[in-house]
């Protein structure tokens, strides 16, 4: 079980320009980062997503431009549950069984199978979310400013308050 | 090989209560004539020589019919066989067995070797291989005689004759080949994925799918190949018109020193627009610096972990060790209930790596505050570069505007055609991408499909390939299996043919002796033995002497071809036979065979069994019932002549 | 053991439907194979591949 994009999610991002910035590339897992993003600060999943195969190979560990981020991503699945499912966070014995269910620091994600398929349903439905508000990206540039003023204008995503 | 049986016995069958044995020499005479009185046993006892020999497979009822009475509950029957592998090698001696269980009704066969110290009894018949995979019941029936058999040879209806030599001769085993060659053709083809044609239509229809799309492929190649042709064309058109169009815009000077100005900002501005998004990607990718809902959501979380104090200190592994241990920490006892709900808990708590991944993620979101750059301030940045560069365009264009303006008619001409012509470059690009794009997600992007995009118009074409090779070797598998069965059959049916000849005429020699009296001779070998005589053409009608005398005429000689010399064991082999007839068969018999055991009765003696008397090589036994219900076994000629035929010795 | 009259037959056959030399002898071994129980099935494969068809796919 490993990180997957939908079918709709790889074609939308198909037509991006693959040319690297100096040095540095936009890759697969960018794509899915950019959606997961969005559907984990909206608290949403999408229910049953058509899935491509992953673009991870099986049993690797997130890529090296996350390998910093990897700990963030957790807990923010951790947060997001704790709020999709209206945990109560003063509950010390619901919020640990919480992270005992999605992670798992002996597998190479770190997460659980549950929490990898919960992530890849934030992503699908971040996706979603993501469509409503912007074309197939043709260059990296000017995706990084449309996705940016999306999160400047949190209005509209659905975002759910803090409980 | 040479096969010889040297004594049978019998425990608590049929022939009488306990245990009996008969021994037919040692070495085994070449005739033993076994004297027993009707009814008591004879085809018993060539039953229990078939089944044991035969390995068969016997009922309920089968089984009980072999018990001596009501009393006993298990018999055995033992075969004493010896066999020479090759001429001049020690016999080996094989005892096969059948142990019967008469409250079951079941019966068990096994073998033991006496000389093989391999230690007791073996499961099952244990022959050498050439005669064990022989020795089937058909083929039993030919040496360990049925009388039942001398009739069916001459019954058209029964095709005796010929299965007796197809089973000699192991052509059934090419009719089992055809049945193997056929199951294996038929796996093979199941195999395929494309289970429609492996007829001669289905190779054709596959044949044609190729060929379209070979012919589609084709077709996008010299598509793409044209196109890509037409926008090189184009392409240096353009890049001339734009020389041409800087060079009319050179014509005025202050405007070239703006666009050379113009130039220089542009190409800074492109490093700058690439290191800016380089940084914004960088600072993208760290969701502590996305945003600051998400930041505010990662400090969140770790404010849930440090106000729940999570995570809690006692790891799941420290409820099993007090689980384990028998008592709690406070000294308690651990009972079952206890120790089960400890167990079924444990797992609401951390293990010890969860708590310190736990542990290092509050470190982390607790630090989540104090970021880098963030996304936003990068993405801005970026924004601004973009905009320059837009307006950078923009004054580049208002350029060329100008010098038109200032009455350069050419100029506009030459702007109006770069525009054209970028408009036409670009369709073509778009439609070269889709003709040539081979990225899965991006040809699902741009509707790609095999009559529109080489990649997967050349993977059709493989795979219609695949298919039209699937399908002929299927078809062609087809055609090899029913030419190899046709030829089976031909085979096995000229095989037949020349053998029933081969025989017809090696048993007309033996009848020329064996039936002096008349012509009666074999015409034919169809299914049965059709007779023909000097008197009549087609002779149905023959004496039962005759019609036994035929019989073994066909039988020795075609046990005379058997790759093994075989015992010949029969029953009654004179009791329908006229004296006359008797004293030419018990000339002529007992040659025919190097082992023969004959099961007589008193009456046989005349004219017969007292043939043998003379006979040095003979071994004479005699059973009689004796009146505890047992049987007893005399042995020698004194004993033979006495019995009558109540099977009274005295 | 194969009789010669077997052996005979497979030659007239092989011979009457024109069968490539290597043949006879395969198909005669494939039979004594399967008389003395000592056959497998990459045999029959083995001579089913020998014998020639036309190709295939050419009717109408």
């Amino acid at each position: 079980m490993s990180l997957r994009m939908t079918e709709d999610m790889s074609a939308f991002f198909a037509r991006i320009d693959q040319s690297t910035i100096k040095g540095v590339s936009f890759l697969e897992i960018d794509k899915y980062y950019a959606c997961l993003m969005i559907g984990l600060r909206a608290a949403q999943i999408a229910p049953d997503p058509k899935y491509r195969a992953s673009f991870l190979a099986a049993g690797a560990k997130f890529p090296d431009a996350y390998s910093d981020h990897d700990t963030y991503l957790l807990g923010l699945l951790v947060e997001a549950e704790i709020r999709r499912r209206q945990l109560d966070p003063d509950n010390r014995d619901l919020i640990e069984a919480e992270t005992v269910r999605l992670l798992d620091p002996q597998s190479p994600l770190g997460l659980s199978d549950q929490g990898v398929d919960l992530m890849n349903k934030y992503a699908a439905k971040g996706f979603e979310l993501l469509r409503e508000k912007m074309g197939p990206p043709r260059a990296i540039e000017t995706f990084l400013v449309t996705y940016a003023e999306i999160f400047w204008r949190p209005a509209g995503l659905g975002s759910s308050q803090p409980a | 090989m040479k096969i010889r049986i040297s004594d049978w016995r019998y425990e608590n069958l049929r022939i009488g209560a306990g245990t009996e044995e008969v021994t037919l020499g040692t070495p085994p005479k070449r005739w033993s004539l076994i004297q027993m009185p009707n009814g008591t046993g004879k085809t018993t006892t060539m039953a229990l020589i078939r089944a044991v020999l035969g390995e068969e497979a016997l009922n309920a009822s089968q089984v009980r019919a072999f018990r001596a009475n009501d009393e006993v509950t298990e018999g055995k029957f033992e075969l004493g066989l010896l066999v020479e592998m090759a001429l001049g090698e020690p016999a080996v001696e094989h005892r096969l067995t059948a142990d019967f269980d008469f409250a079951n009704g079941s019966c068990t066969y096994s073998t033991l070797r006496p000389a093989m110290r391999s230690g007791g009894r073996e499961p099952g018949r244990v022959l050498p291989d050439e005669l064990q995979h022989l020795l089937k019941p058909d083929f039993i029936k030919l040496f360990v005689f049925d009388g039942e058999l001398a009739r069916d040879i001459r019954q058209t209806n029964k095709r005796a004759a010929d299965q007796a030599i197809r089973t000699l001769y192991q052509l059934d085993e090419i009719s089992n080949l055809r049945q193997r060659v056929s199951e294996f053709v038929k796996t093979k083809q199941d195999q395929t994925r494309n289970t429609t044609g492996r007829t001669q239509k289905g190779v054709t229809q596959a044949r044609r799918a190729l060929e379209a799309a070979e012919e589609m492929l084709k077709r996008l190649e010299t598509q793409l190949q044209s196109k890509s042709a037409n926008k090189d064309t184009l392409d240096s058109e353009h890049s001339k018109i734009r020389k041409e169009i800087d060079e009319h815009v050179a014509q005025n000077k202050d405007l070239e020193e703006q666009r050379v100005v113009l130039d220089a900002q542009a190409d800074g501005l492109k490093t700058d627009i690439q290191a800016s998004a380089r940084e914004a990607l960088l600072a993208f990718r760290n969701p502590a610096t996305l945003s600051s809902s998400v930041r505010a959501n990662l400090t969140r979380l770790g404010k849930v972990l440090t106000d729940a104090r999570l995570p809690k200190s006692p790891a799941s592994e420290f409820f099993a060790e007090i689980a384990k241990g028998g008592e709690c920490i406070c000294g308690r006892t651990i009972g079952e209930a206890e120790r089960l709900a400890l167990e079924k808990n444990r797992d609401r708590y951390l293990a010890h790596d969860q708590i310190n991944a736990i542990a290092t993620m509050k470190t982390r979101l607790n630090r989540s505050g104090d970021a880098e750059t963030d996304y936003v301030t990068a993405s801005l940045t970026l924004q601004e570069k973009l905009e320059d560069q837009n307006i950078n365009q923009k004054k580049r264009a208002r350029l060329e505007l100008e010098a038109e303006e200032r009455g350069d008619k050419d100029l506009a001409d030459l702007r109006r055609r770069a525009g054209v012509l970028e408009e036409r470059i670009a369709s073509l690009s778009q439609e070269i991408e889709k003709l040539s794009v081979s990225d899965a997600a991006k040809q699902a992007a741009l509707r790609c499909d095999d009559t529109n995009n080489v990649p997967l118009a050349r993977s059709k074409r493989d795979a219609c390939e695949i298919t039209l090779r699937e399908v002929s070797d299927s078809f062609k598998l087809s055609q090899q299996r029913d030419m190899l069965l046709s030829q089976l059959q031909r085979i096995e049916q000229q095989s037949l043919e020349t053998l029933r000849e081969l025989i017809r005429i090696e048993t007309n020699k033996r009848l020329e002796k064996l039936v002096r009296m008349e012509e009666l001779r074999v015409a034919r070998i169809d299914g049965a033995l059709e007779l023909t005589s000097d008197k009549v053409e087609r002779r149905d009608n023959v004496s039962e002497g005759q019609s036994l005398s035929v019989a073994y005429a066909f039988l020795t000689s075609l046990l005379s071809k058997a790759p093994f010399d075989l015992p010949f064991v029969v029953d009654s082999p004179a009791v329908s036979l006229d004296l006359d007839v008797r004293r030419e068969v018990s000339r002529i018999i007992p040659n025919l065979f190097n082992q023969m055991v004959l099961f007589v009765i008193s009456s046989e003696r005349a004219a017969f069994a007292e043939t043998f008397y003379q006979r040095p090589d003979t071994q004479f036994v005699t059973l009689e019932k004796r009146p505890d219900g047992g049987v007893g076994c005399l042995y020698g000629l004194d004993a033979f002549k006495e019995q009558t035929s109540s099977g009274d010795a005295i | 053991m194969t009789h010669e009259a077997v052996e005979a037959a497979v030659r007239d056959i092989c011979r009457e439907d024109r069968m490539p030399s290597d043949y006879e002898a395969r198909l005669g071994a494939l039979i004594a194979n399967a008389m003395r129980n000592n056959l497998d099935k990459s045999d029959i494969e083995d001579v089913l591949r020998l014998i020639p068809t036309d190709e295939a796919g050419h009717e109408d």
